[in-house]
């Protein structure tokens, strides 16, 4: 499924792969946009007539809230499925379901679903002109959660090129993290470092050119940035870690692990966080935390989003 | 119904004895009855051209899933160039008893096309829990018993299940996968996921399962073929184990010596059940089938219904179409690895019949006339309206492939 038209132009987004620093750029751009010089969204038009279906086939609550607030703030009409106990739960197949969304005039979905690669199937599926905005599949991508990190890092330290970025936690299975990690090499960081025992890295993650640690200590010595990912409880069940109290005592982001990064080092986490497990909440909630402001950010860069889609059609 | 036919002219391909030699086939009453010259007083209706064609014996497949429809999965083998399909225990009816066996052996009667060879559950409803009645299922038919990818966890039952299969003579069919692994994973964990975050399988589950197994033949005494080899170090282990004299063999399936991971790229392709792996992996497997270690080539057809495939990726069955696809790969084969007819084939005929103990996979007087007419220049689009099976699950969709099966024969009636 290609998402880029022959022009250039975004008609889907399912990826950050493919997408240029410039393209990455111009969305950073027109995002800037959406907020006015007191840090608070504005409300326009741009998306007045169309119709905005969020289709969340997985719980979530900040990403389809914010995806929601993004809609309403162009003037879209909004409408939220929750698909957990719609149609599907009847025994409706995913692609019955989308065409029968599609049939009610929807321009763009919004979909998260279980299953990496769900996106990509959706897309296949809407007819052309209708947008499909990938918001986490499986564990493939999680497209706008990296935009949206992007920005925060843009807005903090300005310059990509000679940042050291450490994500910590469950990288083999995190949307978060694969777009994440393509989103910093197109920016140009220099230093990605992922930290996690091997039972959370995927194989072959190091020919991606990105550097792994087993060790926290290492990862984070020295990082400009450290974004951390959140911990399911089910991995524990998978025989992929021991118990959440070892975890924390390995990779946990403390208050003493943090001062190992640099003095201006910033912390960051798409949500939503295990306080205690993954992250201490005097960390979560200290100086360094950008993790509200990172949801803040976020309807700004869904709201630039759904704008690009949508330019023109 | 035409009794007595003369095939003028072929290149007669004879891969038991390494034979390739323009020839006339002289067929009466279903068996060869002269090469060469024509027998006293032989005159038959029917003569076929076959000038500029390969006459080869008809193709056996060591690894087919029925499910459905079999009329059409049984014409989709008569149109690859099969006279043989051995039909794993996967299929639907579940082939863990002698009722099934018979059920499937009187539908393909009725459809009378290629000859099946059924192979059994090695446990029974492939559980992994207690043995099948495998004495039972030969006596029904079976050439060979297998748990297909059904995973046996407790290493002493695969132990006496192989040591059962032993006493009664029959062989092992193994599709090596850990257990562990036996869940909806059906990409490679290399690269080409790295971008994609599908379940994935790494090498060792493969390499693990052959260990295993290996471990237990001395004392069990089973034959096992190793079935589906998809990664580099699997045959490594396989060579070694031939090396030390143990009873094994081993095939390939055929999209594996074509495609690899990046096939998956973008979610596109099917899923595969041992995954595609790397580009080295593929180079492995294909040295292997030239040196000798990968003694023969299967289909692994698997067809699915359209609908199946409407929904993501990783909800998709695993499996693909390929019985009609059989001989363009082995043309490619031929072309790319420099093989030469009788060693193509030889991996699609003689060496299944070898590692099955039929003897009847020669073209030569008196043998039955099983065998399948091939043109290896003939170019053809594969698309839905030219693949007979029902399962149009194959990444070769729209893509044009050279190398068609001009006629297959079985007991000397034509079948496509």
């Amino acid at each position: 499924m290609e998402q880029i038209d022959k022009n250039g132009n975004l008609k889907h987004l399912l990826t950050l792969e493919g997408l240029s620093q410039t393209y990455l750029n111009k969305l950073m751009s027109l995002t800037d946009k959406f907020i006015d010089k007191n840090n608070r969204l504005r409300h326009t038009d741009d998306l007045k007539d169309k119709t905005v279906v969020n289709v969340f086939f997985e719980a979530s609550t900040r990403t389809r809230t914010t995806f929601e607030i993004a809609a309403k703030r162009l003037s879209a009409d909004v409408i939220s499925v929750n698909v957990a106990t719609a149609a599907t739960a009847k025994g409706e197949s995913l692609r019955d379901t989308i065409l029968n969304l599609q049939a009610m005039q929807a321009d763009l979905f919004v979909c998260r679903h279980g299953d990496s690669g769900a996106a990509h199937f959706i897309a296949k599926q809407v007819k052309p002109g209708v947008a499909v905005i990938n918001a986490g599949d499986g564990c493939h991508e999680h497209p706008t959660q990296a935009l949206l990190d992007l920005y925060t890092i843009r807005h903090v330290k300005k310059d990509f090129s000679n940042l050291t970025v450490a994500i910590v936690g469950d990288i083999a299975h995190s949307r978060v993290a694969r777009s994440e990690i393509l989103a910093l090499k197109t920016m140009g960081v220099k230093h990605i470092r992922l930290v996690a025992p091997k039972t959370l890295l995927p194989a072959e993650i190091e020919s991606s050119g990105v550097t792994c640690y087993n060790n926290m200590e290492e990862g984070i010595q020295g990082a400009d940035v450290i974004i951390m990912l959140r911990l399911q409880k089910e991995r524990m069940d998978q025989g992929l870690l021991p118990s959440l109290r070892e975890y924390h005592h390995c990779y946990g982001l403390t208050a003493e692990r943090l001062k190992l990064a640099k003095k201006d080092a910033i912390v960051m986490h798409p949500g939503p966080m295990d306080r205690g497990v993954e992250i201490d909440s005097i960390v979560a909630d200290g100086p360094q935390s950008m993790i509200l402001q990172q949801v803040h950010f976020g309807i700004a860069v869904r709201m630039a989003v759904m704008v690009e889609l949508t330019a023109g059609k | 119904m035409v009794d007595r036919i003369v095939l003028r002219n072929g290149c007669i391909i004879n891969p038991e004895n390494h034979s390739e030699t323009i020839a006339d086939v002289f067929i009466a009453d279903g068996k060869i009855v002269a090469l060469e010259s024509a027998p006293a007083d032989f005159q038959a209706p029917e003569e076929i051209d076959c000038h500029d064609c390969l006459v080869a014996p008809g193709f056996i497949d060591l690894s087919t899933t029925l499910q459905g429809s079999i009329h059409s999965e049984l014409s989709a083998a008569a149109k690859g160039g099969f006279t043989q399909l051995c039909v794993s225990p996967d299929s639907d009816p579940l082939l863990d008893t002698e009722s099934a066996i018979e059920s499937l052996t009187s539908q393909v009667q009725r459809v009378a096309k290629a000859q099946v060879l059924p192979i059994g559950a090695l446990t029974q409803g492939l559980a992994g829990k207690q043995l099948a009645e495998m004495a039972a299922l030969k006596e029904a038919g079976c050439i060979a018993v297998s748990q297909a990818y059904h995973p046996i966890f407790n290493t002493k039952l695969l132990y006496r299940a192989l040591q059962y299969a032993a006493s009664c003579n029959l062989l092992v069919i193994h599709c090596p996968v850990d257990p562990g692994w036996q869940d909806k994973t059906y990409v490679h964990a290399g690269k080409e996921n790295l971008s994609l975050g599908l379940p994935a399988m790494p090498v060792c589950a493969e390499v693990s399962e052959i260990a295993r197994v290996i471990a237990l033949l001395p004392e069990t005494g089973a034959r096992v073929h190793f079935s589906r080899l998809s990664s580099a170090r699997a045959v490594e282990l396989i060579a070694d184990a031939k090396a030390r004299g143990l009873a094994v063999s081993a095939d390939v399936a055929l999209h594996h010596l074509w495609f690899t991971e990046t096939m998956h790229r973008h979610f596109e392709g099917y899923a595969m059940q041992p995954p595609l792996r790397s580009e080295a992996d593929r180079a492995a497997l294909r040295l292997g089938v030239i040196d000798g270690t990968i003694d023969a080539i299967c289909s692994a057809h698997t067809p699915r219904e359209a609908d199946a495939m409407f929904v993501p990726f990783s909800e998709t069955p695993p499996g693909l179409s390929a019985l009609e696809l059989v001989w363009p790969v082995l043309v490619k084969l031929h072309r790319e690895l420099n093989l030469s007819w009788c060693q193509c084939l030889n991996l699609v005929t003689a060496a299944p019949a070898r590692i099955l103990g039929l003897r009847q996979s020669a073209l030569s007087v008196g043998k039955s006339a099983d065998l399948t007419i091939l043109s290896p220049t003939v170019e053809w689009d594969v698309c839905a309206d030219t693949l007979v099976s029902r399962g149009k699950n194959t990444p070769f969709l729209g893509h044009k492939v050279q190398g068609l099966v001009l006629a297959t024969y079985v007991h000397g009636r034509k079948v496509y």
